[in-house]
């Protein structure tokens, strides 16, 4: 039976090439995603937006939460902002130019999806989202949001 | 400890080694945006502010250009629970004057801010220091670059004083579906460094709660008793109710605030007022502004009414270039009425 396995690996590899175990499920959509252990692994979707909108700042067990942002520019940024907000990046900015008189700073924003999947990976609290086509066993996901986009791998 | 920290950020950026640092170190570096304030580094400290320049041509007074404002943010915070943040504020004195017609030119550094926060949870965090008084909401983001118009709306400034020096417990929670944000918060400590021309709380105690009722429209509820300085033994009440709706770029908000007062157990000075103020947008990054607004003084007969309609440009998010005109009746000194214009820029 293994040796099935190892015949049928190579054939994907073969026929697709690249390793089909490589990576996670190939699904379309978003995927939010956090570290291993430092974050509850259930938050529903409006605890995650009010964590993005630094409403939410500290989980149960007082850790800070870290939320990565991609570029406003970026396609999924975009789209992750209209899934959970109801706006683009544009349309929030009097809401961090008021947040930003009381001292409080939108998300960190990184370059890339891959930058997110290590920043996330590496860091106790962060949150972020990627497409769920490039997520690994380095990160696991809190949701999953409909999204029209291509995987970009 | 700013030093140390800014040392330990160097440190880090210099020698970052392994992919996440370089994120890190990006996201960092490439943070700094016009209005976004200026991270040093990984010390936890971000600095930041805004300033304004006005020019005005009212009924009372002579026409002038001048800076009204210069205000720096120093806060400080990471990943514990504590946060410290200040706000100084070079502004025209007799803040007074920051709708008026005084002559002379004369600049107070004032003290707008300096609390340390501890947060237990999202729930509670307690607040010591000065800070902005929770009424209303106009007066909690009363920054040049924030607001619609040049002028501010009489009741977010003649009934109350702006700072309170004490101690507030604050937070949000899910309320209704909705996350509720309170305050709570009590004063009976002199003022840190008060703008000349203003009059301080001499003790005080009040609440707000700001609920949103759906992804465009909250409501806010205020309450404060307080007595100032001038006359401490003047107890005076406030309440206060205030909405705000927001859709694609039109909005319309609007204060309500009744105060009555007691010397000695007899009803003295009562005021009450409100505004409504809408906003447009006209064309791309243009929006027009519109607003009433009163303020009633039964004692002293008066029932100042103002409408004021404006231009607001907005290029970026940190710059703001208006142009309104105030027409009013029974305004009373200070009120001004005619142009008024102004650039701010928030960095």
């Amino acid at each position: 039976m293994r040796s099935l396995s190892i015949y049928l690996r190579l054939l994907a590899v073969l026929l697709l090439g690249v390793p089909a175990w490589a990576a996670g499920p190939k699904e379309p959509g978003i995927s939010v995603i956090t570290s291993s252990a430092s974050v509850p692994t259930k938050l529903s979707p409006d605890e995650i937006a009010l964590i993005f909108k630094r409403k939410i700042r500290l989980s149960a067990d007082g850790r800070q939460y870290q939320p990565v942002n991609l570029p406003a520019s970026h396609p999924l940024r975009r789209m992750f902002s209209l899934r959970m907000f109801g706006h683009n990046p544009e349309e929030l900015e009097d809401y961090w130019r008021d947040m930003y008189f009381h001292g409080v700073l939108p998300p960190f924003v990184l370059v890339s999806e891959e930058a997110v999947i290590r920043f996330v990976a590496s860091t106790p609290g962060a949150i972020g989202y990627v497409s769920s086509c490039l997520v690994d066993n380095r990160v696991s996901v809190l949701i999953r949001l409909e999204s029209s986009l291509d995987c970009p791998r | 400890m700013l030093l140390a920290g800014i040392l330990g950020s160097v440190g880090n950026h210099a020698f970052a080694t392994d992919e996440t640092s370089q994120d890190r170190a990006e996201a960092s570096e490439s943070s700094y945006e016009l209005g976004k304030g200026y991270r040093l580094g990984d010390s936890g400290f971000t600095i930041g502010g805004y300033s304004a320049a006005q020019y005005q041509n009212t009924r009372d007074a002579e026409s002038r250009a001048s800076l009204t404002h210069l205000s720096v943010f120093l806060w400080w915070e990471n990943d514990s629970r504590l946060k410290f943040f200040s706000e100084l504020d070079r502004e025209r004195e007799a803040t007074a004057a920051r709708n008026s017609s005084g002559t002379g030119e004369k600049h107070f550094l004032a003290v707008e801010r300096f609390y340390l926060d501890y947060s237990f949870s999202d729930l509670l965090t307690v607040r010591g220091g000065k800070f902005l008084t929770p009424v209303g909401r106009w007066n909690l983001i009363h920054a040049d670059p924030l607001v619609w118009t040049t002028s501010r709306p009489l009741i977010t400034h003649q009934l109350y004083p702006d700072n309170i020096t004490g101690l507030m417990i604050l937070g949000n929670a899910p309320m209704f579906g909705r996350q509720a944000d309170y305050a709570l918060y009590a004063s009976s400590t002199h003022d840190l460094r008060t703008a000349p021309g203003n009059d301080p709380f001499d003790h005080a105690y009040g609440g707000r709660l700001n609920l949103p009722a759906s992804e465009n429209l909250e409501f806010g509820v205020s309450y404060l008793s307080f007595s100032q300085h001038a006359e401490p033994n003047e107890h005076k009440h406030l309440a206060g109710l205030d909405f705000l709706w927001q859709l694609h770029g039109y909005e319309v908000s609007g204060e309500a605030a009744y105060r009555n007062s007691s010397e000695r157990g007899e009803p003295d000075d009562r005021r009450s007022g409100g505004f409504i103020q809408g906003v447009i947008p006209l064309s791309g990054k243009l929006f027009g502004v519109a607003r009433i607004e009163s303020l009633s003084e039964p004692v002293l007969n008066k029932d100042i009414r103002l409408q004021v309609l404006g231009l607001n440009y907005r290029p970026s998010r940190a710059v703001s270039l208006k142009l309104e005109f105030i027409h009013g009746s029974e305004t009373p000194t200070g009120a001004p009425v005619g142009f008024l214009s102004s650039v701010s820029v928030l960095f």
